[in-house]
């Protein structure tokens, strides 16, 4: 029996990891860590009721009330909107209607990588989903081209982990229900971050573009304005997509559950419009719609039981107030949890990583003086460097599934891109005002 | 006994197109909710209320669907370092660990939901719905994955 809350959180710690590691389900996981957390508590209870019946009963409730929320309702819909589009021909016309356009700035079609996923992460909420649907185009295109392949490949590592950033974002989305911050100002706030983000990455390449000629092919592609005129009606259908989610969100005109609604009609329509929309296509999206969905929620699920239980033992509080008590910086602080958090990122995808650090972690942040709402962006952009971080970086994985290259060589590849993130996180903690700047211009 | 895994896997999938069917009556739900507010101004007023419960179904029904296709994560940076025979304990220790847990957490949702009825709990929302019935999603889900886990431990031994 453990009675002081901050060595019951060690071995809170020590014992998800033993689940973890032993290749239990991370939402599993984290049930059961909250079990044997609870069982290990030093309680005082009525002899009346037993252990069990006490953990059993917050175990039912806390599994109801994570699912019983309008918010949420928002993640299957995201993710079925995703779903429908990654099998339209969409990444085939963003392609064609961007080629044009590309023609006279230095790097050429090494930006395709970058506007292309730039424009799907404002359609899509998943970072894993923008990476292969612009990659399977992409990849293969700039290498017939002979562009260089360390470019194309770091570039798409890079850009697609926009996904996450440039709203509708499924991390944001989790967020926003675990911390009580409105997910339309999330959503919204994203937008500046992930435009400079996107900005950064293309300035880089316009660089090494200029540094290293060779990384472009010599042969000129000329097209005239009248290509770039015709090419306007590929891109329209996703404007038009991004203007429905986005534009009533930031109108006031719909909450981020209905804009997703609206969403998966605008994208059926899209599809409808390709031709794409076939009996197949539709089971096929909702089944990966299921097994999506519910493995995030059920992962959200453990952890709020978990964080459930660390509030009832006085975990939150006792490590709120150690913390707060060491009278660090909050700089300092916040170089530790970014630290703290490439390291987690090492092992955890990026929902089981908002998931499980999100309850302990904001209250502390809040403390230092951190707002809930740039905390979130933060958090985000933490997850996006999760997602190109090895042994487990989602983008990674579906960069090798698409382009044959080897893990090794999409981390070197991606390095660049890497630094430019962290750069960007730096920036954001120093002009914090990036990120209030849009949410504070909203309609309501 | 691969009798019984086979029965369980189909049953499995038809909970897999309820939660499906939800998901699809969800987003008419709400599509005839905003453009009831936009035409008409009036708005089906219990459109959060049960979108939120149809969302819990969606999820407890798909859960051992989930499952059977492998769509719940695991870390395996370290057990996939053993060799085959060491790997296959790891895993049946894990489905035994989970099945546990399921079975305790199906018995304490079957006393929620009773104890919802008993004292016929209702939301404090326009709707007063009677709690019970959405939460019979959760016993329901967790009783489809108890034996999803099951049939996956039967497969396992019958390999």
């Amino acid at each position: 029996m453990i009675s002081d809350p901050l060595t019951l959180l060690i071995v809170m710690i020590v014992v998800l990891f033993a689940f973890l590691l032993s290749g239990i389900w991370i939402g599993f996981s984290l049930y059961l860590t909250g079990v044997v957390t609870m069982l290990l508590y030093n309680f005082t209870l009525p002899p009346t009721i037993s252990i069990w019946s006490k953990i059993g009963g917050l175990l039912a409730n806390s599994s109801w009330n994570s699912l019983d929320s309008w918010s949420l309702v928002a993640l299957p819909l995201f993710v079925f909107m995703g779903e429908i589009l990654y099998h339209t021909d969409i990444s085939n016309r963003l392609f064609n209607g961007l080629l044009p356009w590309f023609s006279k700035i230095p790097g050429k079609l090494l930006h395709m990588n970058v506007v292309a996923c730039s424009m799907f992460a404002a359609v899509s909420g998943s970072s894993a989903a923008t990476t292969a649907t612009v990659g399977k185009i992409t990849l293969n295109e700039l290498e017939k081209r002979g562009y260089s392949r360390s470019l194309s490949v770091g570039s798409l590592a890079g850009a697609g982990t926009l996904g996450f950033l440039i709203p509708p974002s499924l991390i944001m989305i989790i967020y926003g229900v675990m911390s009580n911050v409105s997910i339309g100002k999330l959503f919204i706030a994203g937008i500046i971050p992930g435009l400079m983000l996107g900005g950064l990455y293309s300035l880089y390449i316009m660089i090494a573009a200029i540094v290293k000629p060779d990384v472009v092919p010599k042969e000129e592609e000329k097209y005239t304005w009248n290509d770039r005129l015709k090419s306007l009606k590929d891109i329209a259908p996703v404007f038009f997509l991004i203007l429905l989610v986005l534009g009533s969100i930031y109108l006031g005109f719909a909450t981020p559950t209905e804009a997703a609604a609206l969403g998966v009609v605008g994208s059926l329509v899209i599809a409808a419009f390709f031709k794409n929309l076939n009996m197949k296509n539709f089971t096929l999206s909702i089944k990966n719609t299921i097994k999506t969905t519910i493995m995030i929620a059920f992962i959200m699920m453990g952890a709020a039981f978990l964080s459930q239980v660390a509030g009832f033992s006085g975990i939150t509080r006792s490590l709120s107030l150690y913390v707060a008590g060491s009278h660090l910086n909050p700089y300092t602080l916040l170089a530790i949890v970014g630290f703290m958090y490439l390291l987690l990122g090492a092992i955890l995808d990026g929902v089981s990583m908002v998931v499980m650090t999100t309850p302990i972690i904001l209250p502390i942040m809040q403390q230092a003086g951190f707002e809930p709402l740039w905390f979130g962006i933060f958090l985000v952009i933490m997850v996006e460097l999760a997602q190109i971080t090895p042994p487990v970086g989602f983008s990674l994985f579906v960069i090798q599934g698409i382009s044959d290259e080897s893990v090794g060589d999409i981390i070197k590849y991606s390095f660049p891109f890497f630094m430019i993130m962290i750069f960007t996180v730096v920036v954001l903690a120093l002009f914090p005002q990036i990120v209030y700047f849009l949410p504070s211009h909203m309609i309501r | 006994m691969r009798r019984l895994a086979l029965w369980i896997d189909r049953l499995t999938d038809v909970f897999a197109y309820l939660s499906a069917f939800l998901l699809i009556i969800t987003i008419i739900l709400i599509v005839a909710n905003i453009t009831l507010m936009s035409v008409m101004g009036k708005s089906i007023m219990i459109t959060d209320e049960y979108s939120a419960y149809m969302f819990a179904g969606f999820v407890m029904f798909g859960l051992a669907y989930t499952l059977k296709h492998n769509g719940h994560i695991r870390i395996n940076v370290l057990t996939s370092r053993f060799s085959p025979s060491i790997q296959r304990i790891f895993r049946i220790y894990a489905l035994i660990a989970v099945l546990i847990f399921t079975v305790y957490i199906f018995y304490y949702s079957v006393c929620m939901v009773y104890q919802a009825y008993v004292y016929q709990m209702r939301s404090d929302t326009v709707a007063q719905t009677l709690l019970w019935i959405p939460q019979l999603v959760m016993p329901i889900g967790f009783f489809v994955l108890a034996l999803q886990i099951l049939s996956e431990i039967i497969k396992e031994f019958s390999k």
